[in-house]
């Protein structure tokens, strides 16, 4: 199913948010931990997941660090505790928006 | 497009050089996990790598959004703030020197601390615009250099006692920069990183001991803000393992040793540290003025603090008897003279810029640059605690000095040195990449420089 672009840039940080509250990963471990989640409907671009992923370590809701595993020195994020209140913030206001929009298209059906 | 034509059009948009490496070393890191993944699938080689690239997107919108985060960063309030606060500090220093009468006195202290000023802000701009990550890279040679230096301290000529002493002050002062980036050379070694690094404080000291310092206050802020550092780093988890187990452990043996000066001090008579008749009086008197007639400078700055008025009496009373008050009491001066008002809202600005300063270090993602920025905004914090509570007749009477507001060459230069390292870590917040480690040789090397 293609899903219009607009409806995912809003939401995308907060499912970086949500995934980086769960444990630490890199960025390539990030985009196929969505796609496998949202069944593929989540597809995000490396070239737009860095520049995001840098835009929220600037504002200090990420820190990194680089480790090595398997042999490759990987760079890591990982969320802060300012993070997290962005996360719950961020998923308040989207269940609201959700369950607004939830009651309005069932009272049309 | 290929790989290196992606990457370069990628980088082409982004300005800073350090942010280019920055950036290029992670996506070059996708692009090969993707191929990677590719492959798996049962591509060819040709078709992984094309795949690989095709995926990362526009590099020309990814570039220029990722130049748009990746710029230097400068802090205009806090360059504001030290100019204000320098200009308080010349001011007063001017104004007790005038209340000697001695114009001669008076002109010559006022020309030399505005010229140590200018030196300082000349010192603190070059330190800004360097990468501090040069101090990570070369720490060996530069400890090397240190030791040398610590050594002909001892042995150059010196045409007062007092003018030693101020040379031992710096070289204990100054290792705390160097300690915090031995910290960061000892990252990931876990419990035998946190060892190496308290046996090269060990060390050290035994080493400054040994080449003519001797064990003084400045000795003890300089361990104290180590100590801190390294709390930091283990806090922060640079040396990897049970972070918080090492941090608690780390912070029982920060808080052990103020207790044990103490207990040295009023249990044992400073035989345990060796302390010196004056040290132990120092403290004695503190906590019993009357007692001692040494304790006259204690009871003249409460005194001085107690007949303070709010708004000032445009003179600095007898707060101008107390020795070397351009020096150790500037701030009570300033209570004297501009009024309590005054003195507390330059407090309150000195701790204002120090807690941003902290604030600067906890921004950073880079190891070293977190390190740097807690060891020298805990030694700044350090002086100005030990400073205000001195002037304030609730602290030990310490030759120290405060950031700004105190008269002298070597401390001048110092808290200039300490600041522009400060800025010149938020100004490369989010653009340096760490160092690499892992080189074995220079691990080798390290090891031989803890040990010894």
């Amino acid at each position: 199913m293609a899903i219009d672009k607009s409806l995912v840039s809003g939401s995308t940080t907060m499912l970086l948010l949500k995934l980086l509250s769960e444990k630490d990963m890199y960025g390539y471990e990030m985009i196929e931990e969505l796609k496998k989640r949202s069944e593929n409907v989540f597809a995000l671009k490396a070239g737009t997941l860095y520049p995001l992923l840098h835009g929220l370590e600037d504002k200090g809701l990420l820190t990194c660090y680089e480790q090595e595993a398997l042999g490759k020195v990987r760079k890591y994020y990982s969320i802060t505790k300012k993070g997290r209140k962005e996360l719950e913030e961020r998923k308040n206001s989207w269940q609201e928006y959700s369950h607004a929009v939830a009651s309005v298209l069932c009272c049309g059906a | 497009m290929n790989r290196t034509e992606y990457l370069e059009s990628l980088t082409e948009q982004i300005q800073n050089k350090h942010a280019r490496q920055l950036v290029l070393e992670e996506i070059t890191a996708h692009i090969e996990d993707q191929k990677e993944a590719c492959l798996l699938e049962g591509k060819t080689e040709a078709e992984a790598e094309e795949t690989a690239v095709r995926e990362m997107g526009d590099p020309i919108e990814t570039g220029s959004k990722l130049d748009k985060i990746h710029r230097p960063k400068k802090d205009i309030w806090m360059l504001g703030a030290m100019v204000v606060l320098t200009l308080v500090g010349i001011i007063m220093q001017s104004i007790i020197c005038a209340g000697f009468g001695n114009e001669w006195i008076a002109g010559s202290y006022s020309s030399r601390t505005i010229l140590f000023n200018l030196a300082g802000f000349g010192l603190m701009f070059a330190v800004y615009f360097a990468d501090y990550r040069l101090l990570g890279k070369y720490i060996l040679p530069v400890y090397g250099v240190y030791l040398v230096l610590a050594v002909l301290v001892r042995n150059m000529p010196h045409y007062e006692y007092g003018n030693y002493l101020l040379f031992c002050q710096t070289v204990h002062i100054l290792f705390v920069p160097l300690f915090a980036a031995f910290c960061y050379a000892f990252r990931g070694e876990k419990g035998k990183g946190i060892l190496k690094a308290l046996g090269l404080l060990l060390f050290n000291i035994l080493f400054l001991l040994f080449t003519g310092s001797y064990l003084s206050a400045t000795m003890f802020l300089s361990v104290a803000a180590c100590l801190i550092t390294l709390c930091a780093a283990a806090w922060k988890g640079v040396f990897g393992g049970r972070r918080k187990r090492q941090t608690g452990v780390l912070i029982a043996f920060t808080v052990g040793v103020p207790l044990l000066l103490l207990a040295d001090t009023l249990l044992f008579h400073g035989r345990i540290l060796h302390l010196a008749e004056y040290q132990i009086m120092r403290i004695r008197v503190l906590l019993n003025p009357d007692a001692y007639g040494a304790g006259y400078q204690t009871l003249l700055v409460r005194e001085q603090l107690s007949s303070a008025s709010l708004f000032g009496g445009g003179s600095i009373g007898k707060a101008g008897e107390l020795s070397g008050a351009w020096c150790d009491y500037v701030l009570i001066c300033l209570a004297s003279y501009f009024g309590l008002l005054i003195a507390i809202a330059v407090v309150a600005a000195v701790c204002a810029f120090l807690v941003r300063s902290l604030h600067i270090a906890f921004l950073q993602s880079n190891r070293l640059g977190f390190l740097l920025g807690v060891a020298c905004s805990s030694i700044l914090m350090l002086k100005t605690i030990i400073y205000v509570a001195m002037n304030f007749g609730i602290g030990p009477m310490i030759g120290i000095d405060m950031p700004f507001l105190t008269y002298g060459l070597h401390c001048t230069l110092l808290n200039f040195l300490f600041m522009g390292i400060i800025l010149s870590v938020y100004r490369h917040t989010n653009l340096l990449p760490e160092l690499k480690k892992e080189a074995p040789r220079y691990r080798l090397k390290l090891e031989k420089a803890g040990r010894s």
